[in-house]
């Protein structure tokens, strides 16, 4: 019994390892596609980056993909805000209903994505799918500190939680350099 | 008893008291304007969903594409209906979210569109 009981209990860790692994893979993947979405937003604006860093590949990417999906150019600054805020609000520990607005906002976001390629008359725009899949994912893996209502957290959540947030919402920024889209050939 | 009568007097302080008038104003207060904005966002829906002339006038002031319509609409209508609804209390954390991206993006939108070049305003610096 006592045997059985503990190989129940290992199974029962084991899955809730496994959820937690997937939470986080889905949830940076998310937070990184909501940073870099950012950074491509507002990394062309610093004067003299072109020096430093391929950034006008993100202007130039981002201003074809505009043009051609029929949105207006200043749309970017619109969203741009809004995914920063996202990706550093779902690495951020607790914060419950913050996270439920990012997870709302980034499924708007890549849903609308997907959709307005398919009325602009493009193959289906397959990334923008699995993101919007990635984002339902994550939500529906979180852990209960980061669930809404239900169950509020009940331990205080340690400086390092936060700092530890902060940290990856950096290292989201700057992978994000290394991220150059191609531009698509009009 | 004298438990008794102080909760009774604790009773009637409470049905009395500026606290329940501020709650009831509260309801009240809560009422009015989820009405207004469900009401607001199921006629926008159905606007959206028509196309009809007053919304693709303004969007292509704005310079969304018109099959944007397509998109808002059909979120707008579950919005108001999930706002008047009881319970679905995750569904109406979704609906304010939504509504305040919608609501603030048309803001921001209106803006950024009526004052040509307000976007390099914004980030000044760059024109030096």
């Amino acid at each position: 019994m006592e045997a059985r009981t503990n190989s129940l209990s290992t199974i029962f860790s084991r899955a809730d390892r496994l959820r937690t692994i997937a939470y986080w893979a889905f949830t940076l993947i998310v937070a990184f596609e909501n940073a870099a979405g950012a950074m491509w937003v507002f990394l062309p604006l610093i004067p003299g980056i072109n020096e430093l860093h391929a950034s006008s590949v993100f202007a130039g990417y981002l201003h074809t993909m505009l043009a051609h999906l029929g949105y207006p150019q200043y749309f970017k600054f619109i969203l741009g805000p809004w995914q920063l805020a996202c990706a550093a609000a779902l690495v951020a520990p607790r914060l419950s209903r913050v996270k439920e607005w990012a997870y709302a906002g980034a499924f708007f976001n890549y849903s609308s994505a997907f959709v307005s390629h398919l009325f602009a008359g493009d193959r289906s725009d397959i990334p923008a799918a699995v993101i919007a899949v990635f984002t339902i994912l994550s939500w529906a893996l979180r852990p209960p500190d980061r669930h809404l209502a239900e169950s509020m957290p009940i331990s205080e959540t340690r400086p390092l939680s936060w700092a530890a947030s902060a940290l990856i919402l950096a290292l989201l920024l700057i992978l994000s350099l290394f991220w150059l889209p191609k531009i698509p050939s009009q | 008893m004298q438990g008794q009568i102080t909760s009774l007097m604790a009773h009637l302080g409470d049905a009395w008291s500026p606290g329940q008038r501020l709650r009831s104003l509260r309801t009240v207060a809560y009422w009015i304007l989820t009405l207004l904005v469900a009401f607001e966002m199921m006629a926008g829906g159905i606007w959206d969903l028509l196309r009809i002339e007053y919304v693709r006038v303004v969007l292509a002031h704005l310079g969304y594409p018109t099959y944007l319509l397509t998109i808002i609409g059909v979120w707008k209508i579950p919005c108001a209906i999930v706002l008047f609804l009881p319970g679905f209390l995750r569904l109406k954390e979704w609906a304010y979210a939504g509504a305040v991206f919608n609501y603030t993006g048309a803001a921001a939108s209106h803006f950024l569109a009526s004052y040509a070049g307000a976007d390099r305003l914004l980030f000044w610096w760059r024109l030096h």
